[in-house]
């Protein structure tokens, strides 16, 4: 083995790495407040990345954006990630919020702190447009093949609720659950109000029923974490109630 | 402006790929050569070295080894700031982890194509007057390391395909651009089709060019059994 060939490597390895090194010094300026904000970039309206522009965008992108000015900070940072990585990079203290469409749940509550309720979702109980199941209430779901997402709490409604009544088939993501709809793989699916809105325009499926389960997200942060919960619940208050609100939500939902 | 499942024009959608393969491949070549730092002087370790060197490397290559990448990820990035208050960022987390895996099986590989050189030739190079040192490094090494280029080759495959996992650390990646394409417009099969072909062109020319280097720096005369056709 050449000598000069293994010295190189060798220059070339530690070059790569101080360059690398250097980057993660980070230049940020002393004097900015920057407010780290975790998401799951995955979940229309609330956030998601803009092919345009490649900028992450969502009303909760948004709101949190309104929150942070009002409270005081001068940018705001997002952080991408799985979803089930984000209570955990909030424990971790690598984001300092975590808005994500969250629900607010009680197992939830045990590990981080949640905001007053910013939104209410429901379930959403989706059909193919040419079928004719009836839902006009839960027992409607008995004996059927129903498809939800794993983790989210359309999967643990339908089986807490319907349970061994009916065959629950899970998938890793909503967009699996609407090809397996669409397959004839399952009867209906069942999810987020505000992902059925997004795609029934695009899909031929139709809403057949709205469970009303009333979930409430929330914007988390870490546990005992009360002097910036209060601040974010202050500004939540007020943004809420100014034409702000409508503002956003015109934005992102239509109307 | 409300957000309705969309569709994406073909251009956009291929520069947010793009975007998302330059990050994974300089995370696979950060991470091989990390790799390669740590898992050749371990496979010498695990080798030539004494008892306690010895051991030392067999716990850690095996300890390692044991270990789904996830949780390696999940470690490095979420408990090393509790345990050490010290922490990475993702980026850096991500070459961490994916070099600490691929130095345990680098290891194994080296391991092997150091077995495959002739004992005759140390007995030689010992009866010369060369210390142990020099027959490593004349002797062994270069033999060695030319056995394991097509093994190696596959493990660099195995890496640049398992930059995905990071995703969950928040690495930015071919599969998550695509999934951030196929969140907004629903269309699972067509982006997530899509990020499999970036990731098959990548992999096919690497396969290719292993088998070229293989014999070409592999070593005329070796090759035993696979010489004969049968």
């Amino acid at each position: 083995m050449n000598r000069n060939f293994v010295l190189a490597g060798l220059i070339a390895t530690v070059l790569v790495l101080a360059v690398g090194a250097s980057g993660c010094v980070g230049t940020q300026s002393t004097q900015e407040k920057v407010l780290v904000v975790g998401t799951s970039a995955d979940f229309p309206p609330f956030e998601y990345k803009d092919p345009k522009t490649g900028n992450i965008t969502g009303f909760d992108i948004s709101l949190i954006k309104l929150i942070a000015k009002k409270i005081g900070y001068d940018k705001v940072k997002i952080v991408d990630m799985n979803f089930d990585s984000l209570i955990p990079a909030l424990q971790a203290g690598k984001v300092d919020v975590v808005i994500a469409g969250m629900t607010i749940t009680p197992e939830r509550e045990k590990v981080v702190d949640f905001s007053i309720p910013y939104w209410t979702a429901d379930q959403a109980v989706v059909v193919r447009k040419d079928s004719n199941i009836q839902i006009n209430s839960i027992k409607d779901l008995y004996g059927k093949t129903i498809g939800v997402e794993t983790g989210t709490t359309g999967a643990i409604y339908v089986k807490d609720h319907v349970g061994k009544n009916a065959t629950i088939k899970e998938y890793s993501t909503y967009v699996a659950a609407l090809e397996a709809l669409l397959n004839g793989q399952v009867d209906v699916i069942v999810l987020d109000s505000p992902v059925a809105n997004m795609f029934v325009h695009k899909y031929p499926v139709k809403i057949a029923y709205t469970i009303k389960t009333n979930e409430h997200y929330g914007i988390a942060v870490r546990k005992g974490n009360t002097k910036l919960l209060n601040e974010i619940n202050q500004a939540l208050k007020e943004i809420m109630n100014s034409p702000q609100w409508e503002q956003l939500i015109k934005e992102y939902f239509g109307s | 402006m409300a957000v309705t499942a969309t569709t994406v024009p073909l251009d956009v959608a291929l520069r947010m790929l793009l975007n998302g393969t330059k990050m994974t491949i300089t995370l696979s070549l950060l991470s091989i050569g990390l790799g390669f730092l740590i898992g050749l002087p371990v496979a010498l370790m695990e080798t030539y070295g004494n008892k306690a060197l010895k051991y030392a490397a067999m716990v850690y290559e095996g300890t390692i080894r044991g270990i789904p990448l996830l949780a390696i990820y999940f470690i490095i990035f979420f408990s090393m700031p509790i345990l050490i208050g010290f922490g990475l960022s993702p980026f850096w987390a991500a070459v961490v982890g994916l070099g600490i895996r691929s130095s345990a099986y680098q290891s194994q590989i080296f391991r092997s194509g150091i077995q495959a050189v002739d004992e005759g030739q140390i007995e030689a190079g010992l009866s010369l007057g060369m210390s142990k040192l020099q027959v490593i490094r004349h002797i062994v090494l270069p033999q060695a390391l030319r056995f394991s280029i097509p093994a190696w080759m596959n493990e660099y495959v195995i890496v640049l395909k398992d930059t995905s996992i990071a995703l969950a650390i928040g690495i930015v990646e071919l599969t998550r651009e695509a999934t951030y394409l196929v969140s907004v417009t629903a269309e699972p099969f067509r982006y997530y089709g899509l990020a499999a072909l970036f990731y098959l062109v990548m992999v096919l020319p690497l396969t290719y060019l292993a088998n070229y280097m293989g014999r070409k720096y592999g070593i005329k005369g070796t090759g035993g059994a696979s010489n004969v056709r049968l």
